[in-house]
């Protein structure tokens, strides 16, 4: 073959390695696609869950997917979408939370009533509601952060216990005795809290 | 404690049991948010925001590209470029023949040490020659101007005329006499 052929060869193939190469991204840009419509409501509201603002959980979503983005030759190779995504969100609000303020209690509540459904309550209701989810969250910040952590995801009828130890990097025995000590705690706080009243 | 509002934990079912009447609990606090509707448009607001960072990566990668596409691969005879490892063993076979050949070259032609003075051999006097006898050249030193203290006259010693006859009478009657007469007119401070 003379080189003339081979050069002529090589950008033959060069040419079908960019057409294939085409195609590969056209398929993760689908994949990716395909994840957002899947599971962008459950990454929101495991940023909700932490951040408790509609505004800073949407933008953690889109964080996420961004980081996923920029990953996306690793999609392939991923096992679990589901686990793997809320890692992802997970570690992007954990970072947003370090830098956001401590919101006072009073932003919560508006921000609970403006949210949480409030089917067949009344006005007064509905604010009764709020300001109960508000106290409550509030005793849920106050309890350590690896029981925080777990608690949260917990509530997350989604994940299940060795899911929870995926995303937290931690074994199971240690999901099961943070939820433990988390209730615990919650309970004296809030009873704590009561008999102040 | 109120009995009332007491909050049991309970470990083997994992829920917290809330015997008040109130319809909130924790875990109805918990699960509301975890049920939460995720807002209108959240998909396509995300779908957006990666169109535009991938609009975004593409300009960059168009800006940045060669102005020759060069082939990255032939048939048959590259494949091995594509490979990672084989081309991370490359590059450190490289590295290895590099560094090596430096060292062999260093070690070879090791540079003379660079000696703070100069040792000069022994000079031999030659049979018939001149030897220095061992006398070793000191260098001239030269040494530096003398000030003297100026002259101050005698408050209480004023002018003897006993002196100056003196100096007046020549000592010497020969030739030399011009001489000393120059010599006394001389200040006697000055050290030869």
């Amino acid at each position: 073959m003379g080189t003339g052929q081979a050069v002529f060869l090589g950008w033959m193939e060069n040419a079908n390695s960019s057409s294939v190469a085409d195609a590969r991204a056209q398929a993760e840009e689908e994949a990716l696609a395909a994840l957002v419509s899947q599971y962008a409501g459950a990454l929101y509201r495991v940023a909700y869950s932490v951040l408790r603002n509609a505004g800073d959980a949407e933008d953690a979503v889109q964080e996420a997917f961004l980081r996923v983005l920029r990953h996306r030759e690793k999609l392939g190779e991923i096992r679990d979408h589901r686990v793997w995504l809320i890692r992802i969100v997970w570690n992007v609000v954990l970072d947003r939370k370090r830098r956001i303020k401590t919101r006072p209690e009073t932003d919560d509540v508006a921000e609970l009533a403006r949210v949480l459904p409030a089917e067949g309550l009344s006005a007064e209701g509905r604010a009764a509601a709020a300001q109960h989810h508000s106290h409550v969250l509030t005793c849920v910040d106050k309890l350590p952060v690896k029981e925080r952590e777990v608690l949260l995801l917990s509530a997350f009828e989604e994940l299940t216990s060795v899911e929870i130890a995926a995303v937290l990097k931690i074994t199971e025995s240690s999901v099961r005795s943070r939820l433990f000590r988390a209730r615990n705690l919650m309970a004296d706080l809030l009873n704590h809290a009561r008999s102040q009243r | 404690m109120n009995n009332q509002e007491n909050l049991v934990s309970d470990s083997t079912s994992g829920a917290i049991k809330n015997s008040q009447a109130t319809p909130f609990s924790v875990d109805a606090t918990l699960r509301l948010i975890a049920t939460l509707p995720p807002p209108a448009g959240l998909e396509d607001r995300i779908h957006a925001g990666l169109l535009a960072q991938l609009d975004a990566d593409h300009r960059r990668e168009g800006s940045g590209s060669r102005v020759l596409a060069w082939p990255s691969s032939r048939a048959g005879d590259s494949r091995w470029v594509q490979n990672d490892l084989l081309r991370g063993a490359a590059a450190a076979a490289i590295v290895a023949v590099v560094l090596g050949g430096s060292w062999g070259i260093s070690a070879r032609f090791r540079p003379a040490n660079s000696a703070k003075g100069i040792a000069l051999p022994n000079r031999v006097a030659g049979p018939g020659g001149f030897s220095s006898a061992g006398a070793m050249r000191t260098p001239q030193t030269l040494h530096g101007p003398v000030v003297l203290p100026a002259l101050t006259p005698l408050p209480s010693a004023p002018f003897s005329p006993v002196k100056s006859k003196t100096l007046k009478k020549p000592l010497l009657p020969s030739a030399s006499g011009a001489q000393n007469k120059a010599e006394t007119k001389l200040s006697p401070a000055v050290d030869k």
